[in-house]
C-alpha cells in the first residue's frame, strides 16, 4: 500500500514535520485497479486518486487494510452514457461480493417536490449511491464513510450525496450495513447501465 | 452476437495495465449478475413509484397539495 501526503498536510502543531501517527487521513494508493466496460480506461495518479473514463463499473483492490479500521470515500462523476443509476459492492481477493447481504435505509430529497421514493431495501446485493439525471453526472457527487470492512465484524457505513439536472436537484443520506462477518480489501462502483467516467479517493482515518 | 465485455485491470507497483476480455463461464456469470442487479434497481424504483402513486391518491382524498402536506408534517 502506498501513501502520498501534501507538504501543508505534514506539518503538526509545532511546526515540524508530522509523524505518521499524528496524520488523521491518508490518502490510500489501491494495489491495483480494474475498469470493465467496451473502451473503459483507468488510472492511479501519483498520490492514489483513481481516475476513469467510460467504464461500466471500477473497482479498487487491495485499499482497506489493517492499518486503519474506518475509511472515508470521496465518489465525483465528471460524464455518462444514459443516466444509470449508481451502486457500490464491497469486495475480496479482487471479486465482488454479490450475496444477498446488503441493508441500507435513508432519505432523498427532490427540491421540486419533497422526498421521493422509498431509498432503502434489504437483503440486496449492493448498495445504492444516488443516481445520475438528465446525462448530468457532473453534478453527482458522493461521500461514505466506512467503517471496519478488513474486519471480521460487521461492515457498515454512512454516505451522503447529491446529484441533480438542469433544472431540479436530489440530496440524499443513509445509513448501511452488509450482515456478514466477511474481511473485505476493496470495492466497486457500478453503473447500472451505460457508462460513467470520474475519480474516486480513498483516505484511512488515524486509529 | 453476445456481448464483448472488456476488463482493464491496472497494478499499482508496476503501472502495467493488462486489457482482457471476458470469456465464457466469466462473461455467463458477469452477464447474469448484472442482469440481477438491474431487475434488482428496476423493483425498488418500481416500489417507489407504486407509494409515489398511493400517496398521490390519499393526497387527492384529503384533498392536500405536497406543499401543504409539507407544511404540516413540518
Amino acid at each position: 500500500m502506498g501513501r502520498a501526503r501534501d507538504l501543508a498536510n505534514i506539518l503538526s502543531s509545532s511546526g515540524n514535520v508530522a509523524l505518521d501517527s499524528e496524520i488523521a487521513l491518508t490518502l490510500i494508493t489501491p494495489t491495483s485497479i480494474t475498469a470493465t466496460g467496451g473502451s473503459a480506461t483507468s488510472s492511479i495518479s501519483s498520490t492514489g486518486t483513481v481516475s476513469f473514463t467510460s467504464a461500466s463499473a471500477i473497482s479498487l483492490n487491495g485499499c482497506f487494510t489493517s492499518t486503519y479500521d474506518n475509511y472515508r470515500i470521496i465518489f465525483t462523476l465528471t460524464a455518462s452514457s444514459g443516466n444509470p443509476s449508481i451502486t457500490f459492492r464491497v469486495r475480496s481477493g479482487a471479486s465482488d461480493k454479490t450475496a444477498a447481504d446488503y441493508y441500507f435505509g435513508g432519505w432523498n430529497n427532490q427540491i421540486s417536490v419533497g422526498p421521493v421514493g422509498s431509498y432503502r431495501g434489504t437483503g440486496l446485493t449492493q448498495w445504492s449511491i444516488g443516481d445520475i439525471s438528465s446525462a448530468q453526472a457532473a453534478r453527482y457527487f458522493t461521500i461514505m464513510d466506512i467503517a471496519n470492512p478488513f474486519g471480521t465484524t460487521a461492515t457498515k457505513a454512512s454516505y451522503t450525496g447529491h446529484y441533480g439536472n438542469a433544472s431540479d436537484f436530489w440530496g440524499y443520506g443513509v445509513g448501511a450495513m452488509i450482515a456478514d462477518s466477511t474481511s473485505y480489501d476493496g470495492f466497486t462502483m457500478i453503473s447500472s447501465t451505460g457508462t460513467i467516467t470520474g475519480k474516486i479517493s480513498v483516505y484511512g482515518y488515524k486509529n | 452476437m453476445s456481448e464483448e465485455i472488456r476488463v482493464s485491470e491496472t497494478n499499482a507497483a508496476t503501472g502495467e495495465t493488462v486489457v482482457r476480455v471476458l470469456e465464457g463461464s466469466e462473461l455467463e456469470a458477469f452477464l447474469a449478475d448484472r442482469a440481477a442487479m438491474q431487475a434488482e434497481q428496476e423493483a425498488r424504483e418500481e416500489a417507489a413509484a407504486e407509494k409515489a402513486v398511493a400517496k398521490a391518491a390519499i393526497l387527492a382524498r384529503l384533498g392536500l397539495t405536497e406543499e401543504e402536506l409539507a407544511t404540516v408534517l413540518s
